[in-house]
């Protein structure tokens, strides 16, 4: 088949075609740029997840702290040093990722549920000591910037930053979904289910499974990073425990079978929760109800159900061919 | 025969004071095909985990070309060439049946934490891994798998074994261990699976191959290795195996019986 | 050395957290999964009883028997709705089942908030203001009636569990669920009885403790998440593990907090949580090792 050849670049062409599309509608429109800040935000929230739960079957949560870390990396490096503010970025997600490896070395041996609630107490230790430490963190009140991104000696506004965030997203969604079809994601994938051949086959296992938590602290940290570099400012409330929650529901609402779903989801939560009085409105209510419904009848998420609808229209076509997961 | 490639040598394991295995100790040689007999219980499983290091043992050791096996699986894997498959297939069933199969290539480029970072970098960048899905391909091929681009969870039990032993195959093996490949198969899929199992060690490899099925292991390995017990009661040529003494008593119930 | 005031305290948290675990332990016996959705089902409770009783002025009983029949009702439609549709004994599918559970939890927790408000709500109080003093401690009329109820509540679980034809066939169904299909045992009644009885445990947790320091629709989450470390901590060998776990539970937050302060209750729970996954994964009472 032709369009197996084709389909290398029929992701990249189309996606960015979409990509530069939402920059076009966004513009410089306030309201649209909000949208797009949070789209992101919880864009690489379940991004990172993809990497270690989608592919990986490891329920770690701790996204909270992740993009917490990212912010305070940029907020504190604003207001205590007089550094490049994109130092911030690597200095983020390095602690980012350290702390996801003391956490997945301490939580080796536990999985699924286990897993889960381990890491949430670890997200709530975090958000408490967030507000405990107010020497560091500045407490409750947060910090607020003093200064924004800059890049060659021009500080960047806005309109900059909404554009770089939403082609980052882009591209940690591109980046995830070849890693995904390559060899280490084949092996994070099977590692899944059968960890055991896996690790006969000569793959170190517990070194996987920490460069994909790994992966997605770092990309957790970005999140962080975007969010306060477009608001200016990062307190323990702006990214609260509960979005770890919503970072797990947003792949199963888009459709796990590719990164691409995670950004579906996030573009449908944005939509629910901040038209509706952002995460304290019916909002949530209608997110988590659209999320118990499309497990219910779609459990391939909103991408599977096009799948199957075109599936269905294609009809006899392509009958007997399932597609991976 | 060839140099041995296998040597277990006086394997010793005991679970709280219950004694699996008892020095324990045969050889399997180059493209030798070992068929490893007994009743349940006899110590066939323990062995298979201490050779694959699911297990550590008591005393004793196993060899591989002289060295000695130590470590997890992924570490035996490496640096002995050890493959094996499963009597429960260990598959992920969400996968299609050619990625199940590339993970027996996946240690040649992540078989250290390093080098496992690098296959990430690489993947963000280029999917690749063209060259380990065609050879996939062409080993099922060469084995009789066909339906290679469909969910693992679709295939058939006789499917399931043949997609263990493709994937076993990528690896490269030095030895390969195959446990109960032929539970729960009908006729015609234990043709087949004793076809690609001769294939194996047509190339060279070392083939351990463990079940309590005596007729059919008989039927292809070149040697038997009876246990009983825990211990090895007899080891030679298939005929003279069943033929023996020993076999009657293991089986049909004069003295040693399995506990 | 921790005051007797804060053992009455931990006494009291810890029958709270005893009763959700058991209400989560009802399930695991039955279905062999956790309903994470407990947590919903108490908060409608305690914010149902709470509304009827100080907003629209009912007798502080009618608000409970509300809020529990509000609890049992939410139960049974998570039986009805998620449970059903979604599960697939002895497959090992049940992820997308259980983050459905979690995703109701959360509908659970905003439904209470829209409808009984996001406020904190006073909990109906069932008895005066009466106390006791023991010692150098004061029990009052409310902890009383809490310890007393959560002594009653696991009597009667104990007896249906152990004494009732349907109780022995939620333990038998949990072990090993495609036998008991197979075996034509009432799969699908036994699971809905033991929605019920959750539904009932968690609700009466809910709305009876919810006069201590009144409720709060975003506790949903909490609930649920202590309920499960202390069905973790006792383990699921004995009825009396979930009461075990949750009063462990109880006594590490409440040691904490008397010693380090408010905000240690974080670090300690975490704490405890990796030494009780470390070293004793499978509860203080360990199921007998099967060969």
């Amino acid at each position: 088949m032709s369009a197996t050849r084709l389909r290398p670049l029929a992701e990249p062409v189309i996606s960015g075609v979409l990509l530069i599309l939402a920059i076009t509608w966004v513009g410089t429109d306030g309201y649209r740029q909000d949208l797009a800040v949070l789209t992101v935000t919880y864009g690489l929230i379940g991004l990172g997840l993809y990497s270690h739960f989608i592919m990986g079957d490891s329920l770690s949560i701790a996204y909270n702290a992740y993009a917490a870390i990212g912010g305070y990396a940029l907020g504190l490096i604003a207001t205590r040093t007089g550094w490049p503010l994109l130092v911030s970025l690597p200095l983020g997600i390095v602690a980012a990722v350290l702390i996801s490896v003391l956490l997945g070395m301490a939580t080796r041996r536990l999985n699924g549920f286990y897993l889960a609630a381990v890491t949430l107490l670890f997200s709530e230790a975090f958000q408490a000591w967030l507000v405990d430490a107010d020497s560091v963190t500045g407490g409750a009140e947060g910090v607020i910037l003093t200064r924004s991104l800059s890049i060659f000696g021009t500080e960047l506004g806005r309109d900059q930053i909404v554009v770089i965030a939403l082609v980052l997203m882009w591209l940690v969604a591109l980046m995830l979904s070849r890693l995904r079809r390559s060899p280490f994601g084949v092996a994070l994938r099977a590692k899944g289910q059968a960890a055991v051949a896996v690790e006969a086959a000569g793959v170190p296992v517990t070194a996987l499974t920490l460069i994909s938590l790994s992966i997605g602290a770092a990309i957790g940290s970005l999140s962080g990073a975007v969010f306060t570099s477009a608001n200016l400012s990062i307190l323990p409330e702006s990214i609260p425990v509960s979005v770890a929650f919503l970072a797990v529901f947003i792949p199963f609402l888009g459709g796990r079978s590719s990164p691409w779903g995670v950004v579906i989801g996030a573009l449908l939560v944005t939509q629910l929760t901040f038209n509706l009085n952002f995460f304290q409105g019916s909002g949530t209510l209608l997110f988590a109800v659209a999320v118990v419904a499309v497990l219910i009848f779609a459990p391939e998420g909103l991408i599977g159900l096009a799948r199957d609808l075109t599936g269905r229209l294609v009809g006899a076509v392509n009958r007997g061919g399932r597609d991976e997961r | 025969m060839n140099a041995d490639i296998l040597s277990c040598q006086e394997l010793t394991k005991s679970y709280g004071g219950v004694k699996a295995v008892t020095g324990a100790s045969f050889t399997v040689g180059a493209g030798e095909i070992v068929g490893l007999v007994g009743p349940n219980g006899a110590g066939k499983s323990t062995m298979v985990d201490l050779i694959g290091g699911e297990q550590q043992p008591d005393s004793g050791q196993a060899l591989v070309d002289g060295v000695p096996l130590s470590g997890p699986p992924s570490r035996r894997a490496r640096r002995a060439g050890l493959a094996r498959t499963y009597q429960y297939p260990q598959v992920a069933g969400a996968l299609t049946a050619r990625d199940n199969i590339i993970v027996g290539g996946l240690a040649r480029g992540m078989s250290s934490s390093l080098a496992l970072l690098g296959a990430a970098a690489r993947g963000v960048v280029a999917p690749g891994g063209r060259a380990l899905r065609e050879e996939a391909g062409q080993i099922a091929a060469r084995l009789g798998l066909y339906r290679i681009d469909r969910l693992a969870a679709d295939l058939t039990l006789g499917e399931l074994r043949l997609l263990e032993v493709a994937r076993a195959l990528l690896q490269h093996p030095r030895i390969a261990l195959l446990d109960e490949p032929f539970a729960g198969l009908a006729s015609d899929g234990i043709a087949g699976l004793s076809e690609s199992i001769r294939t194996v060690a047509a190339g060279g490899t070392a083939v351990l191959l463990v079940d309590h099925n005596v007729d059919i292991v008989a039927s292809m390995a070149d040697r038997m290795v009876l246990m009983a017990g825990g211990t090895v009661v007899f080891d030679g040529a298939p005929r003279d195996c069943l033929a023996s003494t020993e076999m009657q008593a293991v089986y049909f119930g004069t003295g040693q019986v399995d506990r | 050395m921790i005051p007797l005031q804060v053992i009455v305290s931990i006494i009291e948290t810890g029958c709270f957290f005893g009763l959700l675990a058991a209400a989560m332990f009802v399930v695991r016996e039955s279905s062999g999964f956790f309903n994470f959705a407990i947590g919903g089902y108490a908060v409608f409770a305690g914010l149902a009883s709470a509304y009827f009783t100080s907003v629209r002025g009912l007798p502080a009983a009618a608000g409970i028997v509300i809020g529990v029949l509000g609890a049992v009702a939410l139960a049974l439609l998570t039986e009805v709705l998620v449970v059903r549709p979604m599960w697939k004994p002895g497959t090992n599918e049940e992820l997308p089942m259980v983050i459905a559970l979690v995703a109701t939890l959360f509908a659970l927790e905003q439904i209470s908030g829209v409808l009984f408000g996001r406020a904190a709500l006073p909990g109906p109080q069932l008895v005066g203001d009466g106390s006791v003093r023991l010692g150098s401690a004061t029990v009052t009329a409310q902890a009383a009636l809490e310890v007393g109820l959560t002594a009653l509540a696991f009597g009667l679980l104990l007896l249906f569990i152990y004494r009732t034809r349907m109780g022995r066939g939620l333990r038998a169904i949990g072990e090993n669920t495609p036998a008991a299909i197979v075996l034509g045992l009432p799969v699908r009644a036994v699971r809905i009885a033991s929605f019920t009885l959750a539904g009932v445990l968690a609700g009466l947790a809910g709305s009876v403790f919810a006069a201590r320091s009144g409720i709060i629709f975003e506790s949903a989450m909490d609930y649920t998440l202590f309920a499960f470390l202390a069905l973790v901590i006792g383990g699921t060998a004995s009825v009396w593990g979930p009461l075990a776990g949750g009063l462990i539970l109880a006594a590490i937050q409440s040691a904490a907090i008397f010693y380090f302060g408010a905000a240690a209750l974080h670090y300690a729970t975490l704490a405890a949580a990796l030494l009780f996954f470390a070293f004793r994964p499978q509860g203080i009472f360990m199921k007998r090792v099967r060969v």
